[in-house]
């Protein structure tokens, strides 16, 4: 009981103060009263059926976007891809949309989501497959790629795929009506489906790491993957694997984010996200649960930020700030105490 | 040299008590160290230690009890404290940074160039100080200061993490287990280091599983055992039967290959061909029942060599059959099936410290495992074959769901030992299985070596003591410069040969 009292207020009451304290310096220095501003972002972030709405969108993504990043550590591997596969996902299932348009609603949906996932995996493997067997850092290669991501998406949308008329901010056309994921409103708040897929994915990725012998081949090659030759463990195709499978997580999020938000697909609809879910999945530990937590948080982090911008005529890049400070507090809170001799 | 204010203290550890969670390291531990002496202290593993010089060093703070410079009382919080009072350790692990050139990593630590150093002046070897330099050549005789570290072998390493601390110049000097990994050649040159700086009033502490090392040159040897001093001898007076039984040593080895069945006529393990670190075209086969011994000086490419013959580092070429079936050549994951291996330096190359040792242990059997299984709960899992095997070698402790990078080097070596062993093997590839183990374990592994050979294994057993090999090995290949120099019967187990092979001379017969 102590220690889990002691857990909390080390992971969670002490950085939570962090930030408070460091957040509220930075309002001062812009002339802002910290207290109301606190007050303004919590309600923005969750008080009420609207704003908890905006939470829940922009928290599945970075949920979405934090699992890219957990379950490879799991393995000792570190992903930040997150951009480029959700860029892969959006384009892939773009694609589809855009080869059938008319088809129903039965049909398009789940085709283009599983060509968003089957994108994203892809995009993934791609990088696993260079640190698997080429011996590329899949940190570099994950990072670069994005830039070929969104290059990939500029050319399609200034280029094949663009739609008429839409001049100099060009985007596809627009998506029909029967490519849209299913909203429900529960108690006035609205949530897509894509909770439901993050909710399985977290499920199924806290049974392999607790409950499998899979799991336990994960810590093998994150603890030591020397380790893995006594096991006879072909650690090459798990890294691989993971890496795919770790690319499947933001593709969903990226056709999510295109159909749901943007209704089109178009430039920068990616933007912030992997940051928050790094951001979310590092504080989070790794632990998929706690990354859940984090991601509301960021979520709600996101939601605040839009709106301190209509409200307290703060620039919107105080969300990135406030980001950044969560960072800098985690940072210091895991310096090592004293450094080995 | 010496400064001014140089005075060696005289050093009283008292009442020291240390607990790691539930195992008690030091129980009450009362010491007196002297200047201008070489004290050896020895134990077996586990005994304590090395956890009391930490207590001095300031690795660890005691739990209770008083440490007394000169009689007056002294806190030593960290190292750096311990350091302030002119006490250094040299530790088993290693701290020299291996991708930078011996000089660079020497000037970092260099008292005498203090304020002179920061990384962003250019520096070359000839900044070094002239002392530094005699002094790495006294231990390491022409050395290359432009080498990388990770170029060096790791004898050669151990020797300049000594280097890196006595030319800081010590009044106390603390060396924990040097002789686990410096063979003779090294020992000696470290012995005689060790004779000039206790006639210029060093204070020095030798912690060592050898008696040798007492009878080269210790003037007072104190004995632990479970967490307490069980003895304190001058050492001109405590011989080697007295100083083995305090050490809890049972008896000597009886392990004569005549109580063996002899070796079966059918191949347990054969390499043909095999080449790559150096290695060309190297050929071996051990029938079922052989026990087969590598011999050669530290260096000579064996970890290589034992490496690529178990599949843990992928080899250039040749072909390996275990009990007649080639197992080299399709796509590996690691370890060929049919081998148990122990490889050298098992803390990085066999076990995953911060995992449990029962998921250490249970690497070698995870085909039988369920796929389905709660992962915090492994260490019922474990095999109880194995898990009486972890008891029959006294790995202590012997609680399977702690974190085995908890096992002091011995009790480590002895889990890997256990696990490699205790699997369904037709060959086992050991190499310097005992090192850094206390006599009497050493014959436990042993004669575990024995009963798998006598059980119908291949085993190959790669050792740094020659007496070992000629004791135990049917067969020993003397290697040399990475190449097999002879190959000698245990009838012809000529030691004097096989040194003067060893060595690089040529093969008498």
């Amino acid at each position: 009981m102590r220690h889990r009292l002691e857990f909390l207020v080390r992971e969670v009451g002490a950085p939570a103060l962090g930030v408070l304290v460091l957040a509220a310096i930075f309002f001062l220095m812009n002339g802002a009263n910290p207290g109301a501003l606190f007050r303004q972002m919590y309600s923005d972030a969750f008080g009420g059926a609207f704003s908890l709405s905006q939470t829940f969108l922009n928290a599945v993504t970075i949920l979405l976007c934090g699992l890219a990043v957990s379950l490879p550590a799991r393995l000792g591997l570190i992903n930040v891809g997150a951009e480029g596969e959700m860029i892969a996902g959006a384009i892939a299932g773009t694609g589809v949309i855009l080869w059938m348009p008319s088809a129903p609603f039965a049909l398009l949906m789940p085709l283009m989501t599983l060509a968003a996932m089957a994108g994203g995996a892809l995009w993934g493997a791609v990088i696993g497959a260079g640190r698997a067997y080429l011996n590329v850092n899949e940190t570099i290669a994950s990072l670069m790629l994005n830039f070929v991501a969104a290059d990939l998406l500029e050319y399609l949308i200034n280029g094949p795929w663009e739609a008429p008329g839409s001049g100099n901010w060009p985007t596809s056309n627009p998506y029909p009506p029967n490519a849209m994921p299913p909203v429900f409103t529960l108690a006035k708040i609205q949530v897509n489906s894509s909770v439901m897929l993050a909710l399985i994915a977290v499920a199924a990725l806290v049974f392999w790491f607790t409950y499998t012998r899979a799991g336990l081949i994960a810590r093998f090659l994150l603890h030591n993957p020397r380790l893995a030759r006594f096991a006879q463990i072909p650690a090459q195709r798990w890294t691989l694997i993971v890496m795919a499978v770790a690319g499947v997580f933001p593709a969903l999020a990226g056709i999510y984010q295109s159909t749901l938000v943007e209704g089109r697909l178009q430039a920068g609809f990616y933007t912030g996200y992997m940051m928050a879910g790094f951001v979310a999945a590092w504080v989070a530990r790794n632990d998929f649960i706690a990354l859940i937590a984090t991601s509301l948080l960021l979520g709600g982090l996101f939601s605040a930020a839009d709106a301190l911008q209509l409200d307290a005529n703060l620039p919107a890049s105080t969300g990135i700030v406030i980001e950044a400070l969560i960072i800098i507090v985690a940072l210091l809170l895991r310096m090592p105490r004293r450094a080995p001799a | 040299m010496p400064s001014p204010e140089w005075k060696v203290p005289a050093i009283k550890l008292e009442h020291i008590c240390k607990r790691f969670g539930d195992n008690v390291a030091l129980d009450d531990v009362s010491i007196d160290l002297a200047p201008g002496e070489i004290t050896a202290l020895l134990g077996e593993n586990g005994a304590g230690k090395s956890t009391l010089m930490k207590v001095l060093y300031g690795y660890y703070s005691a739990d209770s009890g008083r440490v007394l410079l000169d009689d007056a009382e002294v806190r030593i919080r960290s190292p750096r404290d311990a350091r302030e009072h002119g006490i250094f350790m040299v530790m088993q692990s290693p701290s020299l940074v291996p991708e930078l050139p011996l000089f660079e990593n020497l000037m970092m630590f260099d008292p005498r160039m203090r304020g002179a150093s920061t990384l962003l002046t250019p520096r070359s070897v000839r900044d070094l100080p002239e002392a530094t330099v005699e002094l790495a050549n006294q231990l390491v005789p022409g050395v290359d200061f432009k080498k990388r570290v990770f170029e060096f072998d790791l004898p050669t390493i151990q020797l300049l993490e000594v280097v890196k601390v006595v030319m800081c110049e010590p009044r106390v000097l603390i060396l924990d287990e040097p002789s686990a990994i410096l063979g003779d050649h090294e020992m000696r040159r470290l012995y005689d280091y060790l004779a000039m700086q206790r006639a210029k009033g060093v204070l020095v502490v030798l912690i060592t599983h050898k008696i040798r090392d007492v009878r080269e040159c210790a003037d007072r040897v104190l004995v632990m055992r479970k967490a307490r001093l069980a003895a304190e001898r001058r050492a001109n007076s405590a011989d080697r039967e007295l100083l083995a039984d305090m050490m809890a040593v049972n008896g000597n080895g009886n392990g004569a290959v005549s109580d063996r069945p002899p070796p079966s006529e059918d191949e347990a393990f054969s390499a043909t061909g095999l080449a790559g670190s150096g290695w060309r075209d190297f050929s071996i086969s051990i029938k079922h029942g052989e026990l087969v011994g590598i011999a050669g000086i530290s260096g000579s490419g064996q970890t290589e060599l034992a490496a690529m013959l178990s599949g843990f580092a992928p080899a250039a070429a040749g072909t390996i059959k275990v009990s007649g079936e080639r197992v080299s050549g399709s796509l590996r994951n690691g370890i060929f099936p049919g081998i148990g291996y122990i490889p050298h330096a098992p803390r990085d190359n066999a076990i995953a410290a911060a995992l449990s040792m029962a998921e250490n242990l249970l690497v070698r059997h995870l085909r039988e495992l369920p796929p389905v299984l709660k992962l915090s709960s492994t260490h019922r899992r474990v095999p109880e074959r194995l898990r009486n095997r972890v008891i029959d070698l006294k790995v202590h402790p012997p609680q399977l769901d702690l974190p085995a990078g908890g096992l002091s080097g011995g009790n480590l070596q002895k889990l890997v030992v256990a696990r490699e062993l205790g699997h369904d093997a037709s060959a086992v590839i050991a190499v310097y299985p005992t090192m850094g183990l206390d006599p009497a374990t050493q014959e436990l592994v042993h004669n575990d070596l024995r009963a798998a050979a006598a059980a119908g294994k291949g085993v190959l057993l790669i050792h740094e003591d020659l007496e070992v090999l000629r004791e135990y090995c049917d067969r020993i290949l003397v290697v040399a410069d990475r190449r097999v120099a002879g190959t000698f019967e245990r009838s012809n187990a000529n030691a004097h040969e096989m040194l003067n092979l060893m060595t690089g001379g040529k093969h008498a017969a």
